[in-house]
């Protein structure tokens, strides 16, 4: 449309041109929350609750009625291989949740990308969700010891499980280093 | 048996007397109407997604709810209230500041913009942020007046005028725009 002021009385626009203003406005539509973004969001949710003290558990029915955004927020997250960041050293698990909500979407997973090799490490480690999606890793220390946190999806919203494995965790072997779980 | 599910109040009742998830179907509800309004008032996805994350953690944390207003539009001011927060502070700070059109060498370039809706979203960067808020949700988003004003906490009659110079500054700003090109 043009915007050239369809009358000559300058300061106020002529009413044609704020009708096709207010519809151009209305046409800019309201876009939804990404899904990286919920993903992130939830995850940082699901850190500050933890910081809280529950004291019951959610509603059956209304815990069933979230399954699917779960899914769905897990399902459209994509990892992929990109360049390696700085290992970072572990102390509390405290601080293990906090990185691992900070790895959430981070792409530095290394070979462990590969879901084949992820599920027989994760399988030789002993870990219980060899299965699960990947939403993130990075390298990571536990005392002293190099190795991979992966962020790994549990199918319930603002849940995720963080695990860190040794870093030549493979087909042949797996040590699981550490694991805690943030959220609910 | 069917269960329904709580209404927002009865939410935000469990979550704080501590029943886990009852914040998360909070989020859930309003993530969508929180992320559009922020996007489109501060115009750049990833000052949009501190915002919102910032407005959710802030009502996760809360200790206590008046209650005098829906627990929808009581999210939505701490939501706006950040937005203009981060507007505010980008006009004291153009060089510095987060806001998207406020840094060089980010956001469209109104002489430049190639299509109307690229430089529609650089002049709504360029209006006051408390005109910017009105226009975003009354005339962008289409919240009725009156749930506009509770959100922003101030009466009908100053969100129409808001409204209203905002798209007529908006026409202003667009025609300058295209005599620039000539």
């Amino acid at each position: 449309m043009s915007h050239r002021p369809d009358h000559d009385t300058a300061g106020a626009p002529a009413p044609g041109d704020l009708d096709r203003m207010r519809a151009e406005l209305a046409a800019l539509g309201a876009p939804p929350m990404p899904a990286d973004v919920t993903t992130r969001i939830g995850a940082a949710l699901a850190v500050a609750a933890g910081d809280r003290t529950p004291a019951r558990r959610l509603r059956p029915a209304l815990f069933a009625g979230l399954a699917a955004a779960v899914v769905a927020g897990v399902a459209a997250v994509a990892v992929t291989v990109g360049a390696p960041a700085a290992p970072r050293v572990a102390s509390e698990e405290s601080d293990l949740r906090a990185a691992g909500a900070d790895a959430l979407g981070a792409p530095d997973a290394g070979a462990l990308t590969d879901p084949v090799r992820r599920r027989s490490c994760l399988t030789a480690a002993g870990a219980a969700d060899a299965g699960a999606p990947l939403l993130g890793g990075r390298p990571y220390t536990v005392r002293g010891e190099p190795g991979t946190l992966l962020v790994l999806g549990t199918g319930v919203l603002g849940r995720f499980r963080f695990v860190v494995v040794d870093a030549g965790c493979g087909p042949a072997s797996g040590r699981l280093l550490a694991s805690t779980t943030a959220g609910r | 048996m069917t269960t329904s599910i709580g209404s927002d109040r009865e939410l935000l009742a469990d979550h704080l007397a501590g029943v886990t998830g009852a914040f998360d179907e909070l989020f859930r509800r309003y993530r969508d109407r929180l992320w559009a309004v922020a996007f489109r008032t501060l115009g750049d996805r990833a000052d949009a997604e501190d915002a919102v994350q910032e407005a959710f953690l802030s009502a996760l944390r809360t200790r206590s709810y008046r209650g005098d207003a829906e627990v929808g539009t009581w999210l939505h001011r701490i939501l706006v209230n950040k937005c203009m927060n981060r507007m505010r502070r980008a006009r004291r700070d153009p060089v510095t500041g987060d806001g998207p059109f406020d840094r060089p060498g980010r956001g469209p370039d109104l002489s430049t913009a190639v299509t109307s809706r690229l430089a529609l979203d650089g002049a709504l960067a360029l209006l006051a942020p408390e005109q910017r808020a009105a226009v975003v949700l009354v005339d962008a988003l289409g919240y009725p007046v009156a749930e506009a004003a509770a959100i922003l906490e101030i009466p009908p009659g100053t969100v129409k005028s808001r409204s209203a110079r905002g798209r007529a500054r908006l026409v202003a700003l667009l025609a300058e725009a295209q005599e620039g090109r000539r």
